[in-house]
């Protein structure tokens, strides 16, 4: 809607009664046309016309440019950091494909695999919590009042909340593909790892790196689930039902998990208010 | 804020550029351009002060969130124009299903670039003349498809008459124009 | 606000932070020495982030040991790090309201209002909604403070906060920073240190060597400047300034044109001192 370049502009007048609404529907009509067009007629109107509204105006049309994220600091402050969202997904691929592929290749020595990743999954998510580049804004997050084992668990319980279903889901998926996997197996890792978990949280409230204990907790597993196979000389899924499934090793894991847990929440300051580095 | 601010003031365009970069500072600017117009004929159109308030609002709203949308050729204002034309008949018709509002939009380029063409092409003291000797209601149907460029569909929502009286009116209106000018 | 008896951290065996007792009062105070003298442990000390070795510390008469009067000091602090982490993917809008999701503010309009007030006192207003990683690194620098500032705190721990600034955002930095009632900032620029600090300590090797005003700093090259139009073998230190003539620093002998001393003369002095 270009318009042509007329000899005449508007007048204050005019433009003053078109604002007040007082001007017949024809001459309105010449104006507006004329004021579409004309930068000059536009400036001349906005002086003409009520600071105050335009000041009201601004104003709401500013609330709904700045408006704050409306999801909760929980979410916000978990997901907000891209390194830790990156970093999980790189522990959900090799928690749930190495074993699936070692499953799907090897057979019975593919669940050997499966049972040594597995708890890996919950520990990394712990491990990846504490991490210094989990969260970029680093220091500027410590200084906050909501520092501390909070934000470190409600982190970590993000994490596991997406990589234990998933580890479950594989093993179970294996089940299906082997047919040889007894359901109790699918899920007799869930305790050792929420165990070794429970460890490296636990070792966030030390001098020692969540890292490093974590790296020690799964070589640890690691070695358990290798001697069985060693002692037995064998990958039969039944015998891991009864090492690791059975009664004692499972009893023995919720034991070291609550009483991991417990400890940490009792030297939880210890986390929000940090000894090294 | 001495970031951006050229020798002399942004053009309109320069302002759509910096503000498709997410600078808050381009969308005031362009506000305080623009808001008392589109307010004022936004207000010629509708007398509740509050859906005025509301149109112009959405209206920036969509250029700060979409500013790509401006073709690049033509008045910065014009486009601001149709935005607010638009939003303000959306909000006075009730709601239609995307499929119609699809099938409307194909329909609106054609009908109004027509009518367009005829009436602009004619200096805008002729056409001031002339359409002062229409009656109240040709007036109101020539403003709507004319001046503010809108399809027939749409001129109908905006005065809650139907297409059909639309469509005769602006014949009449065009008739009577025609013998008025040639 | 913030006072320290014998505080000591260390890093393995270099004592970074060695015994230093302090007692700073309101005001903007300057923490000033040379890389690697301690200023940044001491710093993250007093915006608890890090948790001394020995000695005590106390903030706005609050012990960062116990957790319950941490969260108190946490509430009122504000705290800019020497390399403030910035989600690059943020804008510098979403990062103060994250900053003051931190600090307990649940309030969606507050935040709103907040994150105006701040990002508006360092200039930011325009480019609020542009994404961190499109702007210049005085803008981040910018944003970094406007995160500290959140919530109005009695404590502000500014580390480096001139970093990257230009000289008219330096400026402003000292109408911004005289309207908080506390701020211990480190840096090593003398001159920024008589533009915008009442009170300065300096530091060297994990030591406080020195506590006064500015003026003071520089009171202590008085009689010890001498200016001649070449070299003294026997000054401490001897350096050509753009007049031309030789700027002396020790000892003067007898006769010479003892000048006044400038803030740079103090502290070259008691650099000299803690080599010798």
């Amino acid at each position: 809607m270009s318009t042509h370049h007329t000899a005449w502009h508007a007048d204050d007048e005019d433009l003053t009664t078109y604002l007040d609404g007082g001007t017949p529907a024809v001459l309105a009509a010449s104006l507006e046309t004329h004021v579409l067009g004309c930068p000059a007629c536009r400036a001349r109107l906005a002086t003409l016309s009520s600071a105050d509204e335009r000041e009201l105006a601004w104003a709401r049309l500013a609330d709904a440019v700045d408006r704050p994220s409306r999801s909760p600091w929980i979410v916000r402050s978990a997901i907000a950091t891209p390194v830790m969202v990156q970093a999980a997904a790189v522990a959900l691929l090799l928690v749930g494909l190495v074993p699936l592929v070692a499953a799907t290749a090897f057979g019975g020595r593919g669940l050997v695999t499966l049972l040594v990743a597995a708890p890996l999954a919950p520990v990394a998510a712990v491990a990846l919590a504490y991490r210094d580049g989990s969260d970029p804004s680093g220091e500027l997050a410590l200084a906050a009042p909501t520092a501390g084992l909070r934000i470190v668990a409600l982190r970590a319980l993000l994490v596991a909340a997406i990589a234990m279903p998933v580890a479950a889901g594989v093993l179970l998926g294996v089940d299906q593909w082997l047919g040889d996997v007894p359901v109790r197996l699918a899920f007799a890792w869930c305790l050792p790892g929420l165990a070794l978990a429970a460890v490296v949280l636990l070792a966030g409230t030390t001098r020692l790196d969540p890292a490093h204990v974590a790296v020690a907790a799964s070589a640890g597993w690691a070695l358990l689930v290798g001697l069985i196979v060693f002692a037995h000389r064998s990958v039969r899924p039944e015998l891991f039902t009864d090492a690791i499934g059975g009664p004692a090793v499972q009893a023995a894991a919720l034991a070291v998990a609550v009483g991991a847990t417990v400890m940490t929440v009792v030297r939880r300051d210890a986390v929000a208010y940090r000894r090294t580095t | 804020m001495t970031d951006h601010q050229g020798p002399a003031e942004a053009s309109d365009r320069a302002l759509l550029a910096r503000i498709a970069e997410d600078d808050r500072g381009a969308l005031h600017e362009l506000f305080v351009r623009h808001q008392p117009w589109l307010a004022a004929r936004v207000r010629q159109r509708c007398a509740d002060p509050a859906i005025v308030a509301e149109v112009v609002n959405d209206t920036f709203l969509v250029v700060w969130e979409k500013p790509g949308r401006y073709a690049g050729d033509g008045e910065v204002a014009a486009w601001l124009w149709g935005i607010a034309i638009r939003t303000l008949l959306h909000r006075l018709r009730p709601r239609k299903s995307v499929l119609e509002r699809l099938t409307a939009l194909r329909h609106d380029h054609a009908t109004a670039s027509a009518e367009e063409a005829v009436l602009l092409s004619v200096e805008h003291t002729d056409v001031g003349q002339a359409l002062q000797r229409l009656s109240p209601e040709l007036v109101a149907v020539v403003q709507a498809t004319v001046i503010d460029g809108l399809s027939t569909r749409e001129a109908a929502a905006l005065l809650g008459i139907p297409s059909g009286t639309v469509k005769s009116r602006m014949s009449r209106a065009r008739s009577e124009l025609r013998e008025a000018l040639l | 606000m913030i006072e320290t008896t014998a505080l000591t951290k260390a890093f393995g065996r270099t004592r970074a932070v060695d015994e230093v007792t302090l007692s700073t009062g309101r005001g903007v105070i300057g923490l000033l020495g040379p890389n690697g003298a301690g200023k940044t442990t001491l710093l993250r000390m007093a915006a608890t982030v890090l948790a001394p070795d020995a000695g005590e510390l106390r903030l706005l008469g609050l012990d960062p040991s116990r957790a319950g009067e941490r969260v108190e000091i946490r509430r009122r602090l504000g705290y800019l790090p020497q390399s403030p982490g910035l989600y690059p993917g943020f804008t510098p809008y979403d990062m103060v309201d994250y900053v003051a999701v931190l600090k307990e503010h649940t309030d969606r309009a507050w935040r709103r209002q907040e994150a105006r007030r701040v990002l508006e006192a360092v200039e930011l207003t325009d480019v609020m909604h542009k994404k961190i990683r499109s702007l210049s690194g005085g803008m981040r620098q910018r944003v970094a403070l406007a995160c500290a500032m959140v919530g109005d705190p009695d404590l502000l721990v500014l580390d480096e906060p001139a970093n990257g600034l230009d000289p008219d955002q330096r400026l402003r930095l000292r109408s911004l920073l005289s309207t908080s009632s506390t701020v211990l900032m480190s840096t090593h620029n003398i001159s920024e240190v008589s533009a915008l600090c009442q009170r300065v300590y300096v530091m060297f090797d994990g030591r406080i060597r020195f506590t006064g005003t500015p003026a003071d700093l520089a009171g202590l090259a008085v009689g010890r400047v001498w200016e001649d139009d070449r070299q003294d073998p026997d000054a401490i230190r001897s350096w050509l300034t753009s007049t031309g003539t030789y700027r002396h620093l020790g000892h003067p002998p007898s006769g010479a044109q003892v000048v006044d001393p400038t803030l740079d003369d103090g502290y070259l002095l008691l650099a000299r001192k803690e080599h010798t």
